[in-house]
């Protein structure tokens, strides 16, 4: 096995790793307010968050910050509790500052926190070439983050239509849109079991 | 009014939501350690594990660390016995090798464990088997980054296959 291919693998088990799930709720909070036809917004959302831990997980790694873990831990949720906060008042995006484009700054800032999370891991390991493992990490981390926005969209569209004939069998329009139902639902969802981890994980 | 009820809704779904524990409320650790295979000039094989003290003294030590609490290096003959149950190196007739422990030093929260197995010469048609921490950890994963012969590859190590020697 090569090395890429080998920490690659590693990457993909960790962003795919049920156990883990801070990570994977993050991605879902970011991909809640998607349609299959959104699908290239999403993954430049996702690309962007990519682009973010990559260059904490870099400059962690190769020594250049030293981040405090406990803080970091706690600003993981925090970043998963403000995009599912986004996602329930904001419903006009392309009202809003920079039009839909302000989603991908943000999820790239964002993934600057989880790199952090990442790098407090690696470090420790990568104490020497470390070029080859660090671009095999995160393209496995790309890889499994692609895959669970897939599967999430298969689920959405179950839920939507699921939705949609309960609205339709209740003759009450005014209940709303499936899909806006469907993001307040795992919004809320989200940022609940986030709001947990946040309160548990707090530092000061 | 409508707007009200759905708001009432989306409170009620995050108590209760809120009110069940949560499955993981821990950090997503990475579990994984990192061994170089080399072969010394009189062809010993060598490997050198990197591991987490926490981990790796509970794993040796069989007792959970205590929080906050400082964490001594293990015993040598603790380590010794632990590797030579979690490490396995067979040469090429397929004889389980037994590991020397060569050395062990610390850097802040990592243990470099040396190990070298004197009795195999060649390493032509030798496996290696790496369980460390596989005992306390499911999701662990143990990478193996070898230069043998002027070869380099990597083998992954996880659970799953626990059982299956890989050739070095």
């Amino acid at each position: 096995m090569s090395e890429l291919f080998a920490f690659g693998t590693l990457g993909f088990r960790h962003i795919t790793d049920p156990r883990g799930a801070d990570h994977i709720l993050f991605l879902l909070a970011l991909a809640a307010i998607y349609r299959f036809k959104d699908w290239r917004e999403c993954t430049w959302v996702v690309t962007a968050f990519t682009l973010g831990h990559s260059v904490t997980l870099a400059l962690a790694v190769t020594g250049a910050v030293a981040l405090p873990s406990r803080v970091i831990e706690f600003l993981i949720p925090v970043t998963i509790v403000a995009t599912a906060l986004e996602n329930l008042f904001v419903r006009d995006r392309s009202a809003a500052l920079w039009g839909r484009r302000y989603r991908p700054v943000f999820a790239g800032v964002f993934g600057l926190v989880h790199g952090a999370g990442f790098a407090n891991y690696l470090r420790s390991l990568f104490v020497d070439r470390i070029a080859v493992p660090l671009f095999g990490f995160n393209v496995g981390l790309e890889v499994g983050q692609l895959i669970v926005i897939a599967l999430a969209f298969l689920s959405f569209a179950a839920i939507d239509r699921a939705i949609g004939v309960v609205v339709s069998a209740s003759r009450r329009p005014d209940l709303g849109r499936p899909v806006r139902i469907r993001t307040l639902a795992v919004s809320v969802v989200v940022m609940s079991v986030a709001s947990r981890w946040m309160l548990e994980r707090y530092p000061w | 009014m409508v707007a009200a009820r759905r708001w009432a809704a989306v409170g009620a779904i995050l108590v209760l939501a809120f009110g069940v524990r949560a499955t993981v409320a821990d950090a997503h650790p990475l579990h994984t350690t990192l061994t170089e295979l080399t072969t010394l000039p009189d062809g010993t094989p060598q490997l050198v594990v990197r591991v987490f003290l926490d981990d790796f003294s509970a794993a040796v030590t069989r007792r959970a660390p205590t929080p906050g609490a400082p964490i001594p290096m293990p015993a040598d003959t603790a380590v010794a016995r632990y590797v030579g149950e979690t490490v396995l190196v067979s040469d090429g007739a397929g004889r389980r090798a037994p590991l020397v422990l060569a050395g062990m030093r610390r850097t802040d929260d990592l243990v470099w464990v040396t190990l070298r197995a004197p009795s195999v010469r060649s390493m032509t048609g030798a496996h290696l088997t790496m369980r460390v921490l596989f005992d306390r950890w499911d999701d662990q994963v143990n990478i193996v980054q070898s230069a043998v012969g002027g070869r380099r590859q990597t083998l992954l190590f996880t659970k799953h296959d626990a059982s299956s020697p890989k050739p070095i």
